[in-house]
């Protein structure tokens, strides 16, 4: 499992749950948990190196999310 | 500058966080970007590039991504501004294109509501039974 955070501040979970929808295709996602401060995001049956991917093109879907 | 990655802080009294997602959107297409906020009035920025980036070209990337958060700053600051001359143009645009309804005067009298019945039926009636029994 690889999971990263997300602040809540400046990322909606609504964007989060749109994200994760659209990026069911590639692997699986748990639904975002709270973390103090942060959304946290855990990507299911993924290896290392596409989960660095996965993630960066993941927030770089949810910054255009919240625009 | 580590693997890849370009962090710096932002601070939101000279930003708005509108402009930083706005700004954000324009370098999606060059690099992988993710916020994050270390207190309540500072935004993260990390900037990864999707392949191999000197650092000289970070640098350059660093100025035009502050150059485009001013511009985005700066347009929103306007648009704020000119809200309200805004939606009376496009008020004012939208009425005067609606079609004017027609002028009807009371002195026209169109249903012939002034009339009598003699007026408005009389003669004509007997005209039409005079024509019959011719």
């Amino acid at each position: 499992m690889f999971c990263f955070k997300f602040n809540k501040k400046l990322y909606k979970k609504k964007a989060i749950k749109v994200a994760e929808k659209a990026y069911r295709g590639f692997c699986d996602f748990d639904e975002p948990k709270e973390d103090k401060d942060y959304w946290r995001v855990c990507l299911k049956n993924i290896n290392q190196k596409t989960a660095n991917l996965i993630k960066d093109e993941f927030s770089n879907y949810l910054l255009y999310l919240m625009r | 500058m580590k693997e890849n990655i370009l962090k710096f802080n932002l601070s939101t009294d000279l930003y708005p966080l509108e402009a930083i997602y706005q700004t954000c959107y324009t370098f999606l297409d060059r690099a992988y970007i993710y916020l994050d906020s270390p207190s309540a009035k500072k935004v993260l920025v990390s900037l990864r590039g999707k392949k191999k980036i000197s650092p000289e070209k970070f640098k350059a990337l660093r100025g035009e991504f502050m150059n485009e958060l001013l511009n985005s700053a700066l347009r929103l600051e306007v648009s704020k501004r000119n809200r309200r001359i805004r939606e009376l143009i496009v008020g004012r645009a939208l009425v005067s294109a609606v079609r004017p309804l027609k002028k009807i005067s009371f002195k026209e009298d169109s249903l012939g509501i002034g009339k009598t019945w003699e007026e408005k039926y009389g003669k004509k009636a007997k005209n039409k039974k005079r024509k019959k029994k011719k």
